[in-house]
């Protein structure tokens, strides 16, 4: 840039330019010179002739889970995971759930619930650190007994009562001194009733069937009584659902095994 | 004026008496208000059952859960401070260990316990969080301690569901706890706990010498063992007393049984191991090379030899009287059963125990894992094999105790350990390793 009241002094000699131009032409000779090489000078006649070498094709399939494990290794330990944090709550609330609340103040005295208490009791009995991490194991092609995932797939009532189900189940602790091969021979079924407004405002503390353990007729019983305390909405049930849920007596199957309901049928 | 008043207050009066009208005779009917929460146990309010077109009440199932423990509160008996204590402090680690319960912290207790007596306000126990309360009292008779103590259940009341009285010794005084804790699990359970049993191993005590050792299940009172010589290995207990075998200064190894200098039995090879159950023995006995397994009354007679070359090792009998054992007739050491190879994973597998697990009967072993060993369950048919221990340094000789809750094993982290039959809930008990380790019992 020429400023005023400078002398112009040239950024570069003539003989800097020429070496310039030179370097250009080079690098571009060296980049452009293999095909031009290429194209005057033609292949070799013996590669025209070499056979073409059949190489089999690699079947490859997608990993979905992981990979298949070696029938003849030991396996790996399977351990609770360390898990304090709240589990994951359904929203039932029409509420905005971003909007504030009040502030509700002070506890009032002799209050008995606590931090410290809610950890523990939403905390895994005999959770650890599960050591290092491994890789799942799986099948390699994926499983034929797959779940359908697309809801529109599924009876809206099926999932309904699953996702109520599912709620429920986050209230139930079973005690550990049922065995998990008893639990899984028991079912206690309580009767609740549902406002129109979704809200449980009653649980008959006597089961309508009892499952034969006082120990896990109290665990399904508390189970209830906290949602009833609570006094949080259910979900809302789809519209052609509504006159079976809202402001109706509900029964409620309690299972011990956490993976199905066999006991109940 | 009080009539003019009256009639300019009607409309007032009128609608309040609708409100009141609408809300009891009607409580379903409207949407917005609901009755008072109730937890009842009264006839619920005769609304209409949900039914569909089969008539049937609407039914939800509930899916999942969680399992936890039952949160128990261990207090002090009443009477001889130092002896409740004692009390208290054996039950509580009684319990800690069955992975059934959590023991509460006593700084916790609002309860008035001197108030309470031998019954209890279940609120007070409630709001700390138990759902169990243990209590007791002891009382001095002379050259016997007379202990009584209760289990109450929070859910069932303020009476005890359970209550036990023992007389003993008062050196014995945490036997009359351990008797209260088996009780206490078989008032849950159905079976009785196994607390107050004696683990056996052998142990190195100096160069190329091994002695017997016993310990309680609950780390205490671990002793040696009087034994014949400074070579004793593979104990096993059975009617009542300890056997194992013993090396001698002419280089046999007979069996013997703890306090009788004298072998029980003989033979003419070296005799490497014993185990007990189903009413028969099995002897390890190494002869030629080889190392066979013998069977027969729990006598020592007509002894049988079930296995045929190579090295076979480390009997034990399950509840119905199968013999597992270690033999290397395949290849690598591999645990058998009834002469049927059991588990097939794994290079190189050894000492099995069999497990009376509530969940079902299992076999512990210790498998070659890398470097090191860890603890692994299967099945009595030797399927389903899961892994105890993991990345926990090396882990050997299982054992399991005899109500098949509890697994014992000694780990290099520095001792004895139990957990449960999954392996979760692993505490160590005492700072002492050792090999072939056996529990009471089993």
């Amino acid at each position: 840039m020429k400023l005023p009241g400078v002398p112009y002094t040239p950024r570069y000699t003539t003989d800097e330019k020429v070496l310039g131009i030179v370097v250009g032409i080079a690098l571009h000779l060296l980049a452009i010179g293999p095909f031009v090489y290429r194209a005057i000078v033609p292949a070799a006649p013996e590669d025209e002739e070499k056979e073409l070498v059949a190489r089999p094709v690699v079947q490859a399939s997608i990993l979905k889970l992981g990979k298949p494990i070696d029938p003849k290794k030991l396996p790996d330990r399977l351990v609770p995971q360390q898990r304090t944090a709240p589990k994951k709550q359904i929203t039932a609330s029409k509420d905005d759930p971003a909007k504030v609340k009040p502030d509700a103040g002070a506890p009032p005295e002799n209050v008995t619930d606590s931090d410290i208490q809610n950890l523990v009791n939403k905390s895994d009995p005999f959770a650890e650190d599960a050591g290092k991490k491994r890789p799942e194991e799986g099948a390699a092609n994926g499983s034929d007994a797959g779940n359908e995932t697309d809801p529109n797939k599924a009876h809206a009532g099926d999932l309904y009562a699953l996702k109520l189900g599912q709620l429920f189940g986050q209230y139930l602790t079973v005690p550990s001194v049922i065995s998990g091969g008893e639990a899984r021979r028991l079912c206690a079924v309580f009767e609740i009733n549902v406002g129109k407004n979704m809200i449980i405002w009653h649980v008959k503390t006597e089961p309508v069937k009892s499952s034969g353990n006082p120990l896990f007729d109290d665990a399904a019983r508390s189970m209830l009584l906290k949602l009833l305390d609570e006094h949080k909405p259910l979900p809302e049930p789809p519209k052609e659902l509504d006159e079976l849920f809202r402001g109706r007596r509900i029964q409620v199957q309690v299972p011990g095994d956490p993976q199905g309901a066999s006991a109940c049928k | 004026m009080q009539v003019k008043r009256f009639t300019s207050l009607l409309p007032i009066v009128t609608a309040a008496g609708i409100a009141v009208f609408m809300t009891v005779a009607m409580p379903a009917s409207n949407a917005g208000a609901q009755p008072a929460p109730a937890g009842s146990g009264g006839a619920a309010n005769p609304l209409p059952s949900a039914t569909n077109a089969g008539g049937a009440v609407t039914t939800i199932t509930v899916q999942g859960g969680s399992r936890s423990l039952f949160k128990i509160a261990v207090t002090s008996p009443l009477g001889d401070a130092a002896i409740g204590s004692q009390l208290q402090d054996t039950s509580s680690r009684d319990l800690t260990l069955s992975s059934m319960f959590q023991v509460l912290d006593p700084k916790s207790f609002t309860a008035n316990l001197a108030q309470e007596g031998m019954t209890i306000e279940p609120t007070s126990w409630r709001n700390v969080g138990a759902e169990g309360v243990i209590k007791g009292t002891t009382q001095n008779r002379g050259a016997t301690v007379h202990v009584e103590l209760r289990l109450f259940v929070v859910s069932r009341g303020a009476n005890e569901v359970l209550k036990k009285e023992y007389d003993v010794a008062p050196g014995a005084i945490r036997s009359a706890a351990h008797q209260f804790d088996n009780e206490v699990v078989k008032w849950f359970t159905g079976t009785a706990g196994s607390f107050g049993g004696r683990l056996v191993f052998s142990a190195t005590t100096g160069r190329g010498q091994k002695g017997i050792f016993s310990i309680e299940s609950d780390g205490h009172g671990l002793g040696k063992l009087s034994t014949v010589s400074n070579v004793a290995l593979a104990p096993a207990a059975a009617n009542g007393g300890i056997y194992y075998a013993g090396g001698l200064p002419d280089g046999s190894y007979e069996l013997f049984k703890v306090g009788n200098p004298t072998a029980v039995l003989k033979h003419s090879g070296l005799i490497f191991g014993v185990a007990f159950g189903g009413g028969k023995m099995a002897v390890v006995v190494s002869q030629n090379g080889a190392s066979d397994i013998y069977t027969g009354p729990p006598d020592g007679s007509s002894l049988t030899k079930v296995t045929s070359g190579g090295l076979n090792t480390h009997p034990a009998f399950g509840p119905g009287g199968q013999l597992a054992y270690v033999s290397n007739t395949g290849g690598g050491a591999q645990i058998y059963v009834d002469g049927k190879r059991a588990i097939f994973k794994g290079a190189y597998n050894m000492a099995p125990v069999w497990c009376n697990d509530p969940e079902g009967v299992k076999i512990l072993f210790m498998g070659r894992d890398g470097a090191g060993w860890d603890i692994f369950s299967s099945d009595a048919s030797g399927g389903g094999i899961k892994r105890l221990t993991q990345d926990q340094g090396s882990n050997t000789y299982p054992a399991c105790s005899p109500d098949g809750r509890m697994v014992a094993f000694f780990s290099t982290r520095g001792g004895l350990y139990v957990s449960n039959p999954q392996g979760l809930n692993q505490q160590k008990i005492a700072s002492v390793t050792g090999e072939s380790l056996r529990w009471e019992g089993n």
